[in-house]
């Protein structure tokens, strides 16, 4: 008897921890159905900004509940890898276009939908370069929605370069004059904050001198062409302009906080300096220049709103109707003043929206502001020739070839034509496999 | 009576089953799960077909000359490192095996190190050595004239590597530091007044009353660091992208490279490498009685 007692009670616990681990259901009934949306805003002012726009969302849309998948951004990716592995990626998410890159080549994007929502939305009002950010290797229909993004260039003291009677830094000879003229290594000043750390902010800084010297990784038919005369010249330049950074090899702590505190009087960094700049009530006194020698490259970021492939019809129907909810101008505004500065518009729209255009941070820089936005139809990256956006370039990034290469010639003081060769020949054995 | 014996088997397996239901799905099923991907090339998207590469996966991180260096440099590491705290540790919990003032309070601050996240400790580090305003570097070059520019510690693959295991060392010794100091404790004083008559030295009272009185903490001690520690990915990967050891090889196959199929097989081989080590070392202790 104790034994039946025994048996029925583990029988019991087991079919409630079974049912705990099966999960709930995706999809509810015909009326109402729940959507994931997972989205790397995990700070509690920007979630909050987010309820508020997933309840109006829920309002409008009573039969849909959206389930907020809150991740950090550094596991953002590992997360993306492991949900979509176990079946359960979320069927609306926020990605950046470099990974939107590896989610298409995975067939994880239902490029129909999203493509389609972005039509609805009102595709002329994006800024091409935006748009070109995210649009897949055959140029058929778009990996995400952008809705906000971030630029990078040369930030410069405007106060500080006219001390030495300096102006905006127009082209390569005038950047290096700048820094060399601000260089005193023995007071630990120097003349630029240049990333030169092996890892990604490297490559993105280093492909803004590339590209302006007319230098891509990959040619107009995605075959891998760097080891040639423009990138030779182009990393020389960078490894000259290394020597009146501070020494080491410098991430974006050691760049934001020798700007910040006057130690250089320019920095390559991103818009994300700009929430800092004004907190230090500076707004004035900065000013934003693009390398150039052949021609103007920015380097610039898109973060995109996706719809997952594999969705049932109703599941679809509302991801879709959440998205396009999303890229309206009232909502993107919400979305990119969640970081006001730092986050950039992606859309004419917001950019001349009257909430945008108030918001006291933005205000503050005055025109910048809109030099800026309008920074991204200049917007150049590696892998991307004419309008083919190759995914290669993702499986070359993750490699680390090209911030290994910057880094062993500005830190480890390396030979450019032996490194560069060494590049080379990592990223043909990466593309072969 | 044998009636007896087999209701009270019946009822025994019926209360083991719980755990063994746990252990089964939550160790051998992803264990034996990780096992079949390693034998395929698995898409990230579980729609599409994984096909079958038999033993390839296993061939080409066998013959990578980087998977044989990441495990030249972790087993290094990690040798350098269970030693470093294991000693340290020791050390700290003999000095500490005395009443004195404040005895309490100093316990408290020998395992900051230890409780502390991972994250804090290493930003501090990454300060300490900044190449520009790094307190180290300040002293070095500024205040003590050690060097005529600032070393670049953490851009160097030595030096990196030196530091790793000094981080390793500083923050891991507290826990070996606990240990030896809760089994110090129950050893009898009567042992050392004994060698003391025979005329023992510091050092052969240590080597023959304190080292067999901590052998079963000591090879514990060893063992659980050195698996820890061979799987190391956060500190080593926060603090520096000049060591790469096996755990960063391993994260970077699966994550940057999003081949699951050549990760799932690496952590095959590591299972293996490390399953014989242990076993052969716990052989070994018991082999000499200490086990």
């Amino acid at each position: 008897m104790k034994f039946k007692i025994m048996s029925v009670a583990l029988i019991f616990v087991l079919s409630i921890v079974l049912s705990a681990c099966s999960g709930g259901s995706k999809a509810g009934t015909e009326e109402n159905i729940t959507i994931e949306f997972m989205h790397s805003s995990v700070e509690q002012e920007r979630l909050a900004v987010i309820n508020k726009l997933v309840d109006k969302f829920e309002k409008e849309n009573p039969t849909i509940k959206i389930k907020q998948v809150p991740v950090q951004e550094d596991s953002y990716n590992t997360k993306i890898i492991t949900l979509a592995s176990a079946g359960k990626l979320p069927a609306v998410l926020e990605v950046g276009q470099d990974y939107a890159k590896v989610m298409d080549k995975e067939q994880l994007i239902d490029k129909e939908a999203v493509t389609k929502t972005l039509e609805k939305a009102g595709k002329t009002d994006f800024y091409d370069g935006a748009l070109r950010l995210v649009t897949p290797e055959d140029g058929k229909g778009y990996t995400g929605i952008p809705i906000s993004g971030w630029v990078q260039g040369i930030w410069f003291n405007k106060a500080m370069l006219a001390s030495k009677g300096f102006e905006e830094p127009k082209s390569w000879d005038d950047v290096l004059k700048v820094a060399k003229a601000f260089t005193d290594s023995g007071s630990k000043k120097y003349g630029i904050g240049l990333p030169t750390v092996e890892g990604g902010f490297s490559e993105q800084a280093f492909s803004q001198f590339a590209l302006s010297n007319d230098a891509n990784v990959l040619d107009g038919k995605g075959k891998l062409d760097m080891n040639n005369k423009a990138m030779q010249e182009a990393l020389t330049y960078y490894k000259e302009l290394s020597q009146y950074t501070m020494p080491g090899s410098n991430d974006t702590t050691e760049v934001k906080d020798a700007f910040m505190n006057g130690t250089t009087p320019m920095a390559v960094y991103s818009t994300y300096i700009l929430p800092s700049v004004h907190a230090e009530g500076d707004a004035d006194n900065i000013g934003f220049a693009i390398p150039q020698q052949k021609s103007k490259a920015v380097y610039g970021t898109v973060s995109a709103i996706t719809i997952s492939s594999g969705l049932d019809d109703a599941q679809k129907e509302a991801a879709e109707k959440f998205t396009a909810f999303l890229s309206e101008p009232e909502n993107m505004t919400e979305w990119v003043l969640m970081s006001p500065g730092g986050a950039q518009p992606v859309n004419k729209a917001v950019t001349e929206n009257a909430v945008y255009q108030s918001n006291e941070v933005v205000k503050s820089f005055g025109d910048l502001s809109t030099e800026i936005a309008t920074s991204f139809n200049d917007i150049q990256v590696f892998g991307l020739v004419g309008e083919k956006n190759y995914l290669k370039m993702g499986d070359i990034t993750s490699s680390g070839a090209i911030s290994k290469l910057v880094n062993e010639i500005t830190v480890g003081g390396k030979s450019v034509d032996s490194e560069l060769e060494i590049a080379d020949k990592k990223i043909k054995d990466i593309l072969s496999k | 009576m044998k009636n007896r014996g087999k209701s009270d088997m019946k009822l025994a397996l019926v209360l083991l089953f719980p755990s063994v239901f746990l252990v089964l799905l939550l160790v051998a099923y992803p264990m034996i799960s990780n096992i079949r991907i390693s034998f395929f090339d698995l898409p990230i998207n579980p729609r599409l077909d994984a096909a079958f590469v038999g033993l390839k996966n296993y061939t080409d991180i066998l013959t990578d000359v980087e998977f044989i260096k990441s495990l030249g440099i972790t087993v290094l590491y990690m040798i350098l490192a269970v030693a470093g705290s294991t000693a340290l540790g020791l050390a700290v919990a003999i000095f500490f095996n005395r009443p004195f003032k404040f005895r309490k309070a100093a316990r408290s601050l020998i395992i900051l190190s230890y409780v502390t996240p991972s994250i804090s400790l290493v930003f501090a580090w990454k300060y300490m050595f900044n190449n520009g305003y790094g307190v180290i570097n300040h002293l070095g070059v500024d205040v003590f004239h050690l060097f005529d520019k600032a070393p670049l510690w953490f851009d160097n693959p030595v030096s990196s590597f030196i530091l790793v295991v000094l981080f390793a060392i500083w923050r891991y010794f507290p826990y070996a530091f606990i240990s030896f100091l809760a089994i110090l404790q129950t050893v009898d004083s009567s042992l050392y007044e004994a060698a003391e008559i025979d005329g023992a030295s510091t050092w052969e009272k240590f080597r023959n009353v304190t080292i067999p009185a901590i052998m079963p903490v000591l090879i514990t001690i060893i063992t659980l660091r050195s698996i820890w520690l061979f799987y190391m990915f956060t500190d080593v990967y926060l603090l520096t992208n000049k060591v790469n050891i096996i755990g960063i090889y391993l994260y970077e196959t699966a994550f940057a490279f999003n081949d699951l199929g050549k990760a799932a097989s690496i952590s095959v081989i590591l299972f293996i490498i490390l399953s014989i080590v242990i076993i052969a070392s716990r052989k070994r202790v018991k082999f000499n009685g200490n086990g």
